[in-house]
């Protein structure tokens, strides 16, 4: 192996070490003080160097000049954060906020230590377009870590700090002592109420809007109005939905009256769209061929639908539907006017009457931390909201994946 | 007959959206007549009677701007990771895990984002309480970028295989083909996924109004993230339970707002996407 | 993964060279491949002569766009393929492990069956092979120098900066040629150029194949045999994975070696 080669993996594992102690500097608040954060930055300056004079003597390419370069820069921001103060004040500008020195070696690790594993990857590819390549592949690499980072942070959370309040008593009582004690009994069963009742709205509406766009529609303007209308509703925010909901369902359909059957109306509205798009997808996944096939043996548009195209496509036309679900049986802001109480609504068992639902008892419960001792009740029910729609969820993902390939 | 059933089920979501703008209008009307354009003054102070929510629709661009900040670069940079060097076993992987982030719940990522993020800036900036713009932009940024992610991995799959195959074939790295050809080819696509994030920023309520802790204030100066507010959504879910009378209906304004922004994205994104379609679809 | 780091972490070694025999571009020495599984070219040993034209025909599936792929390494695209054997191209073998691909596509262009012009500009997308590949030219004169070589620069000198989409067909398939001749290669393949055009402008390109054998090697897969026969030196004739016959084209249409050859020329095939 070349001494080149040898510098620059050297720079790359290096590199990566001092950005990876900077990351978990700044998330464990660990105090990095100045001359760890020099130092590591007169490594990766000095790398730098000695990377772009090799190559220099070696091969007289001067596209190695970058790498001097970007060391002589590393090196002068190591230099310069001498003068940064022990505390960045930001009161006297009426922002509330002091940002300690550490915040920043820990910021500058990291910066420095991605772009430079970044660059690396240059005098490693000998300045050739590979280099480029590989090095924007490791960033595109760095920024699917970064987003699935998230997922695994909230769920590995949730897990071990709701784990513990999930026992017999939470899952089968209702609420004592404002949520301190006792448990969520009937917001799961609201809540399962509330998306059956859902489900049994949307889904004629969707499908039937679906089963018109894709086998119906001809290309013209009230296609044109309706796809638009399916997807302004889809964009719609969740707050407006309830702010409708109240307004017409509760309001005027209801007599000012909190309802199970409003909250479940206003769900239906918002999972529409989802329902809609999902059931035309799958529909239009049936190859037209097998809808030529059965007009051609003298069947009816109708007949070809209900016994051609329907049956292949009900998989996908359901998990679109459950996803729908999913997504309703997370959301806080369309039901909060419209069908919840935080407490005594007990079990559902009437259409008209308010029921309880978990997301807004997680908000009831949020607002209660600090007054009261409900952390723990709070967590427990985050943990069970999450079973519950990403349950849905994986469930209806594994159902598409498994029907996908049909055709 | 049958015809027409059908397209009188499809109707109903034109219906729906008219009928959600008339109903929000009706109880919108009496504040927008008692206070006109002072609906849009910075002064919210309930016991004078002033209802001015310029601090709310300030902190709802202002917050969705930074949340854009977080989540594009990382959410194209992820898409272009799917799209184009994954792949097929880990893609079938990711693909569905990014749909998972989609689907947590938005008072979870609230709750969350308020009691870890929150006290975390809290704990390294010195902050005098867990609500900042900061931690609601990181947190709306992570909730805008499975959105993202999916339309502009799909932006960048439409982009036909053998535009790819020409630029190969005349010595193109896979990295210059992706940068040269492909993201400038499938670039409305990708704008009408920022526009959809953006959309979706707007209009988070409960993670936002857990986060930012609805404050009726404009931050100082104007791009202080260490500082508390307040957005349409949050104005909106916080008061609607807690008020009465003619604020109600300030609310109902407010809302018109927020559906009329948000629907105005929706439909430049719609747009956006037929074009791309079109391009390479109608074209050959 | 041990191999790819391993492949990494390999010493630069040179090319394995062997002398050319005497006005022959490429040699295809023992080609096999595979989709998968199943084996899609089946020892194929070729000689392609430089500065003529060379054909390669037969029945649809018979793997000739393969084989043409494999020329330009364009196989590697392709996840399931694998390749086997040796392609000289100029002495240098193009599958050795020290070959770069990306080198090889650039001495080796390719035009393809459907016109695919980046939705750029005309002039940028003539500039862009020069681009990608860092060669420093002058912009303007590898357009026109390019366009006049495809024949297409009387028709589009006026609207260089309007979107190579407006095109038409035939247009767009020159506009692809020109593209592909802007690098200066010095091997262009053609996968079925004109299937997709009308009489008109299939006669244009044909005419244009015609001149470029000057300066380069041409190597065009064909399912049309009157084209083949109009246009080409060398005919390659090739019948599931298996080229059978190989020589000059007016022997192989005039007096075919194989049974099967002539079976397919005459038209009296399946």
């Amino acid at each position: 192996m070349s001494l080149r080669k040898l510098i620059s993996i050297w720079l790359f594992v290096v590199s990566v070490v001092i950005a990876g102690m900077g990351f978990w500097a700044i998330a464990t608040q660990a105090q990095i003080g100045y001359w760890t954060m020099a130092g590591s930055l007169l490594i990766i300056s000095l790398t730098c160097y000695a990377s772009g004079i090799h190559h220099y003597v070696t091969k007289k390419n001067r596209k190695s000049f970058l790498m001097l370069f970007y060391g002589s820069v590393v090196l002068t921001v190591a230099a310069l954060s001498i003068y940064i103060p022990s505390v960045v004040d930001l009161r006297p500008w009426e922002i509330f906020a002091r940002i300690p020195d550490h915040f920043f070696f820990s910021m500058f690790m990291v910066v420095i230590g991605v772009l430079s594993s970044y660059l690396s990857f240059r005098p490693f590819y000998d300045y050739k377009k590979e280099g480029a390549q590989y090095g924007a592949y490791y960033l595109l690499h760095i920024s699917i870590f970064f987003t699935l980072l998230p997922l695994f942070i909230i769920i590995f959370n949730i897990i071990t700090r709701g784990m513990g309040g999930i026992t017999w008593e939470f899952l089968t009582e209702d609420i004592v002592r404002m949520g301190e004690d006792g448990g969520v009994y009937p917001a799961i069963l609201g809540t399962l109420a509330m998306i059956s009742l859902t489900a049994v709205i949307v889904l004629p509406l969707g499908v039937g809007t679906a089963i018109y766009l894709a086998e119906y529609a001809r290309k013209g303007l009230a296609v044109r109005v309706i796809r638009t209308a399916v997807n302004i509703l889809q964009g719609t925010p969740s707050i407006v939905h309830g702010l409708f909901g109240y307004a017409f369902f509760v309001l005027i359909v209801f007599n000012g009256q909190k309802s199970l059957l409003a909250g479940a109306l206003t769900l239906a509205v918002l999972t529409l769209p989802i329902v809609t798009r999902s059931a035309e997808e799958a529909l239009n996944a049936v190859p037209g061929d097998l809808r030529d096939a059965s007009l051609a043996l003298g069947a009816t548009k109708w007949q070809t639908i209900k016994k051609v195209v329907l049956p292949p496509s009900l998989p996908g036309v359901l998990t679109g539907t459950v996803l729908g679900l999913g997504r309703a049986a997370g959301e806080t802001a369309p039901i909060m006017f419209t069908a919840v109480y935080f407490s005594g609504a007990g079990t559902p068992s009437s259409l008209f009457r308010p029921i309880q639902a978990l997301p807004y008892h997680l908000l009831s419960l949020y607002r209660l931390v600090g007054y009261r001792d409900v952390e723990g009740q709070a967590w427990a029910t985050a943990l069970l909201l999450l079973i519950i729609v990403l349950g849905i969820n994986i469930t209806a993902i594994m159902v598409r994946e498994k029907y996908r390939q049909r055709f | 007959m049958v015809h027409m059933t059908f397209f009188g089920i499809a109707t109903f979501s034109v219906l729906i959206i008219f009928f959600i703008f008339i109903f929000l209008f009706i109880e919108a009307y009496p504040a927008i007549e008692m206070f006109g354009t002072d609906l849009l003054s910075s002064e919210w102070n309930v016991s004078r009677n002033k209802f001015g929510i310029f601090p709310a629709i300030y902190g709802s661009v202002f917050v969705a701007i930074g949340a854009l900040i977080v989540a594009v670069p990382l959410g194209i940079g992820a898409a272009t990771y799917l799209s184009e060097i994954a792949p097929n076993r880990v893609r079938m992987v990711l693909k569905p895990l990014i749909e998972l982030l989609a689907g947590i719940p938005s008072i979870v990522y609230g709750f969350i984002g308020a009691i870890l993020l929150g006290r975390f800036l809290y704990d390294t900036f010195g902050m005098r309480g867990v609500n900042s713009f900061l931690a609601a932009m990181l947190i709306l940024g992570m909730m805008a970028l499975p959105i993202i992610i999916s339309m502009a991995d799909d932006a960048m799959k439409a982009v036909p295989k053998d535009l790819k195959d020409a630029s190969l074939a005349l010595g193109a790295t896979k990295w210059q083909t992706t940068r040269k050809v492909t993201i400038p080819a499938a670039i409305s696509g990708i704008s009408s996924a920022v526009i959809m994030g953006m959309g979706r920023a707007i209009g988070e309520t409960m993670a936002v109004m857990l986060i930012l802790g609805s404050v009726m204030r404009t931050p100082v100066p104007f791009f202080n993230v260490f500082s508390t507010g307040n957005t349409l959504t949050a104005l909106i879910a916080i008061q609607m339970g807690e008020s009465h009378g003619i604020i109600i209906n300030v609310l109902f304004t407010a809302g018109i707002m927020l559906f009329v922004i948000v629907a105005i994205m929706s439909i430049i994104s719609d747009i956006l996407q037929t074009r791309t379609t079109e391009k390479f679809e109608g074209k050959r | 993964m041990i191999r790819k780091l391993k492949e990494l972490f390999k010493e630069e070694q040179s090319c394995q060279r062997i002398e050319m025999p005497i006005d022959k571009k490429m040699l295809v020495e023992d080609l096999d491949l595979w989709y998968g599984k199943t084996k899609a070219l089946k020892n194929i040993n070729i000689e392609l002569e430089e500065n003529k034209v060379t054909a390669i025909i037969g029945p649809s599936g018979c793997g000739k766009s393969t084989l043409l792929r494999c020329l330009n390494r364009m196989n590697d695209t392709i996840p399931s393929v694998r390749v086997e054997g040796k392609v000289w191209l100029d002495g240098y073998n193009i599958y050795d492990e020290v070959t770069d691909c990306v080198d090889i596509r650039r001495k080796v262009g390719m035009v393809f069956q459907k016109p695919n012009p980046f939705p750029f500009s005309i002039e940028n997308n003539i500039y862009y092979g020069c681009q990608v590949n860092g060669i420093d030219v002058d912009k303007g004169g590898v357009v026109e120098r390019s366009l006049k070589q495809a024949a297409l620069w009387d028709e589009v000198k006026d609207r260089l900066d309007e979107n190579a989409l407006s095109l038409s067909g035939g247009q767009q398939q020159r506009l692809c040629i020109a593209r592909a001749l802007a690098i200066e290669p010095d091997v262009i393949l053609m996968d079925e150029p004109c299937s997709a055009l009308d009489p008109i402008a299939t006669a244009k390109i044909e005419d244009l194949i015609d001149e470029l054998k000057e300066y380069y090697t041409v190597i065009i897969v064909t399912h049309n045999m009157q084209q083949a026969a109009r246009v080409s030196d060398y005919t390659a004739y090739m019948y599931l994975g298996e080229l059978i016959e190989f020589g000059e084209t007016t022997q192989i249409f005039e007096n075919p070696q194989e049974e099967n050859t002539e079976r397919y020329i005459t038209g009296r095939f399946g």
